[in-house]
């Protein structure tokens, strides 16, 4: 009797180790969205867009900063390399990074695309500072752009470029300035993760909208 | 036994309704000084409680709304699903605020009853010095009953009832369920019952992601148990032993059934069994070196005095477990540890709570006492009540820093 009983445990152990098991595995493959993963998984995406809003349209304009109006859409597809939102207004979102990121995916191909990028401001910063680490956004929004002197050195810019997740940048252009710039976009898939780097050594800019055509 | 079951309970009892009679005082005090006319509900229902309470009427929803991104998979089930319970007993008749008031505030008195048991069942009493007690020639039976209000264990349940942040277990969280099933698994294992040990450590691990951790003292349990009856100290002799003895390995595989079983739910439900703890990333989103750059972090130069005053409640945290294992009290203080360690890989918030929500402290804190004198005790005693009144109204006043 006592026999039976510790059959049965074992097999009841051994039962309960196949179940953790299988929920293990499950684990490990989880069947989830683009923007579960690049959210809360990856942390890639620091703003959440919400379940099945990620995937972008082309033509809709995309407001990065808070949107003139509640119709208006907002950008909610920021990576790293943006100022947090408690200094963001309507007139765009300042980068507190020299490389700044966004992520789209499409609903359909984008074959002779453009992206269109409204720059509401662009400074050369104090040449003395430089962003760290350790600074905080609160300070970078102050002295990088309201205590920034304009300095119209030539070489001033910020790069634009496009990759498919886990693939090579791809140069797109580069703006100097404030105003609406065009760059021409290669073939993008639909159902992809495409990622757009703004980099910009030591210039601070501020973006209103993005908006890509197909 | 019956009649000392029996005493416990009422001075237990008394205890309670002092500590409850003190919330429902400073709520009518933190009404007058706020000038509102909010209701209970409305001032101790706040933060994570609203969650649960969404939870027991609604259950889990999905993450559509672009601007909430903290999703209520992080609560784990096991106190919504009783909080649903019984308001279906209920017919719905109680709102289910109250509803989750009862249950933490059941859960905590038994959670207090077994953790006053388990306290003179270790022995802890004996290291007691003397308390003040009115002479009773008579044998009154009320003048015993106080004399023995404060002794024999019952600081622990004062502690619990009354001690600094644990205005947690009486309101809608799960912090009174999860001390239940804590102070249960902890009893059991002192009784050397470790398959219904096991059991309890499923269910803390179904109420908090945490509670699974309890797997830990189980298996230190049971190989302290093993060195006294046969005298070895060989770990793979041990694991060896736990293998050969069906009961023993079972108690101690059953042990995340809960978690598991809440993951299962989770992989159906919206496609990652790990969501409960992939969400953490709402609420926690700074980056530091795991807790030493946390800790140096939150009491450095630069961090705030609430940051500061975090960091060095979680550094007076760890000197108390390390003072319960220097006092042997190994088990205890490996999951104080363990608790502990897990928030600060990320930051310091809400770890008070979490430090006293899992009960060990509190045994920490009751074996120093109990060793000091009268007036040190006193004046302790009456520190940590004053600081719980203060603290309780920071909550009811809705203090962001009571989350």
């Amino acid at each position: 009797m006592k026999k039976l009983k510790n059959i049965i445990i074992y097999i009841v152990c051994g039962v309960l180790v196949l179940f953790f098991g299988v929920v293990l595995v499950f684990a490990k493959n989880p069947k989830i969205s683009d923007e579960y993963r690049l959210y809360y998984i990856t942390h890639d995406l620091k703003t959440w867009p919400g379940e099945g809003n990620f995937t972008y349209m082309p033509g809709t304009v995309e407001y990065m900063g808070k949107p003139p109006f509640a119709i208006f859409k907002r950008c909610l597809r920021l990576g790293s390399g943006w100022l947090n939102d408690e200094f963001v207004g309507t007139d765009g979102i300042i980068n507190s990074d020299t490389e700044s990121f966004l992520y789209y995916k499409f609903d359909e191909n984008i074959k002779n695309g453009k992206m269109i990028i409204d720059v509401s401001g662009f400074h050369n910063p104090n040449s003395d500072y430089e962003i760290t680490e350790r600074d905080s956004s609160a300070q970078i929004a102050h002295t990088l752009f309201k205590n920034a002197s304009y300095n119209p050195v030539s070489d001033r810019k910020a790069e634009v470029y496009i990759k498919e997740q886990g693939g090579d940048d791809v140069y797109l252009g580069e703006f100097a300035g404030v105003g609406r710039f065009e760059f021409k976009l290669p073939r993008l898939d639909r159902g992809k993760v495409y990622v757009v780097t703004l980099k910009a050594e030591k210039y601070t800019y501020r973006i209103k909208s993005i908006t890509i055509n197909n | 036994m019956e009649n000392d079951n029996k005493k416990l309970f009422f001075r237990l009892l008394f205890a309670f309704l002092i500590s409850r009679a003190a919330f429902v005082i400073i709520y009518f005090v933190a009404r007058a000084i706020m000038n509102t006319n909010d209701s209970f509900e409305v001032m101790f229902g706040r933060w994570d409680a609203l969650r649960y309470i969404n939870l027991a009427e609604h259950g889990y929803t999905l993450p559509v709304v672009p601007n909430e991104p903290q999703n209520n998979w992080a609560f784990f089930p096991l106190y919504p699903l009783l909080c649903m319970g019984l308001r279906f007993i209920t017919f719905g008749i109680i709102p289910t605020f109250y509803i989750g008031m009862i249950i933490s505030n059941v859960c905590i008195f038994a959670a207090a009853f077994l953790a006053v048991k388990t306290v003179r069942m270790t022995g802890l009493t004996k290291n007691e010095r003397d308390f003040y007690v009115r002479p009773n020639p008579d044998g009154n039976k009320v003048t015993d009953f106080f004399n023995g209000i404060f002794k024999d264990g019952m600081l622990i349940a004062w502690f619990m009832f009354m001690g600094p942040f644990t205005m947690y277990m009486g309101t809608a969280y799960t912090e009174g369920t999860y001390i239940l099933f804590i102070v249960l698994s902890f009893f059991l294992m002192k009784k050397r019952r470790f398959f219904l040990a096991g059991l309890a450590v499923a269910g803390a691990g179904a109420t908090r992601n945490m509670g699974v951790l309890l797997v830990v003292p189980l298996l230190i349990e049971m190989y302290t148990d093993w060195i006294h009856t046969t005298g070895r100290r060989n770990i793979f002799r041990f694991i060896g032993h736990i293998f050969a003895t069906p009961v023993k390995l079972l108690s101690v595989i059953i042990t995340p059934i809960g978690t598991f079983s809440y993951m299962l739910f989770l992989y159906f439900f919206c496609g990652d069994a790990l969501a409960f703890k992939n969400v953490q990333i709402a609420w926690r989103t700074e980056e530091h070196f795991p807790i030493i750059g946390v800790l140096a972090d939150a009491i450095g130069m630069k961090s705030d005095i609430y940051h500061k005053l975090l960091g060095w409640v979680c550094i007076g945290a760890i000197a108390i477990f390390i003072y319960m294992l220097i006092r042997k009290m190994y088990s205890e203080a490996v999951f104080g540890g363990l608790t502990l360690a897990v928030p600060l890989t990320s930051a310091v918030m809400s770890t008070p709570r979490f430090i006293t929500g899992d009960y060990v402290i509190w045994l920490g804190a009751y074996d120093i006492l109990a060793r000091q004198n009268h007036v040190g005790r006193v004046i302790t005693c009456s520190a940590f009540a004053a600081v719980e009144v203060v603290l309780t109204y920071m909550w009811i006043s809705g203090n962001v820093g009571m989350i």
